[in-house]
């Protein structure tokens, strides 16, 4: 069942199960050994607990950490206080959990009041907002930029308000 | 042409009310990213951390293809029942055509569609601390090109030679060192 190529049936419910099983499998919990480094003479010590070895300067700030401090991200040791700094800023897109996506949002809005009309008086507007607020706003993390969604948000909604002035003008032209 | 940090996995699902559910392969991670249109959630799993991958057979693909076969069967016995009983008069015969034909034809793409993308399973991805399913991978034939792109990729990323094949038979321990002759 483990590491077999195709499918063998569970001994258990019998349903057909496929397992592929990496070393981490077997990797033990908890410590991993490197916390428990203590100094010595000469060896250069944790910036966070003095009594630990450093193992590696954190990439953003350069103090040493020990491996308990130790948070590997994208190839780049970093230590606590700059990862947290980094979440909180928002620089970090590695811990973003969720994402609006501004781009796709101005589009949909634009193209609802294509179908409906009436509705363009407000989601024009509101759709002129989005992209020229939330025009550096990052967007999805795997998508593209989602430039030409805002710019085709942006012409058709500038256009859905012309469209308002120019038949509020002829009304009024009429009515007079 | 800018280079993506992301290339997109195998499989892909809608699911009606959470919305799309993607996979995609970073540099040291795998995204599961579930999107509405509008906002999209992330799930990181880092390539060292997973500990297994489970693939499981679902029933969905048989219940499926049971419910849209049973309806495509009903539509052609009931059209067939409608034009030889006579019971209709010309024009509502053409009428009933045509609503058994607006019935029929969705029924009968859903069910095709069904058998063409295979059989369904569950993809569970387990690693030290949580073993979270994976949406976006619901057929066996996007699992199988998953596991084979990954496997690789995973092992690499935890420094070890890929585990020997099924057939070979599992390597004697080596014998214990006589005792020294004094």
């Amino acid at each position: 069942m483990f590491n077999v190529p195709g499918m063998t049936d569970c001994p258990d419910c019998g349903t057909p199960t496929r397992v592929l099983a990496f070393p981490a499998l077997n990797r033990r919990r908890g410590n991993t050994g490197l916390s428990e480094d203590v100094i010595v003479d000469g060896d250069a010590g944790c910036f966070f607990h003095p009594a630990k070895k450093a193992v590696v300067g954190c990439g953003n700030c350069g103090r040493f950490i020990c491996g308990l401090c130790d948070l590997e991200l994208n190839g780049q040791h970093l230590c606590p206080n700059c990862l947290e700094s980094g979440k909180q800023k928002g620089r970090l897109a590695e811990f973003d959990s969720q994402r609006t996506v501004y781009a796709g949002l101005a589009l949909t809005l634009a193209l609802v009041s294509c179908i409906i009309g009436p509705l363009a008086l407000i989601t024009a507007p509101v759709t002129l907002f989005i992209v020229v607020r939330h025009g550096k706003t990052p967007g999805s993390l795997v998508g593209g930029s989602g430039n030409v969604s805002r710019v085709v948000a942006a012409v058709l909604a500038v256009l859905q308000i012309i469209g308002w002035i120019v038949w509020i003008v002829w009304i009024v032209v009429l009515a007079t | 042409m800018k280079d993506r940090p992301y290339k997109r996995l195998p499989g892909r699902r809608f699911l009606s009310m959470a919305g799309k559910q993607t996979l995609w392969l970073g540099r040291d991670h795998l995204l599961s990213v579930c999107s509405s249109g509008f906002a999209e959630q992330y799930r990181r799993f880092f390539l060292r951390d997973i500990a297994a991958i489970t693939v499981q057979r679902t029933r969905r693909w048989m219940i499926w293809n049971l419910i849209l076969g049973g309806t495509v069967l009903f539509i052609v016995l009931l059209g067939m029942a409608l034009a030889l009983s006579g019971v209709l008069p010309a024009v509502d015969q053409l009428a009933g055509d045509l609503l058994i034909a607006l019935v029929f034809l969705p029924s009968f793409l859903a069910l095709l569609v069904n058998l063409l993308r295979g059989p369904t399973c569950s993809v569970r991805i387990q690693t030290a601390v949580q073993t979270r399913e994976i949406p976006a991978v619901g057929r066996l034939k996007a699992a199988d090109k998953l596991l084979a792109e990954l496997t690789p990729l995973i092992q690499a990323a935890q420094l070890v030679s890929p585990p020997p094949p099924p057939s070979s038979p599992v390597p004697e321990p080596p014998a214990a060192p006589e005792d020294p002759v004094l």
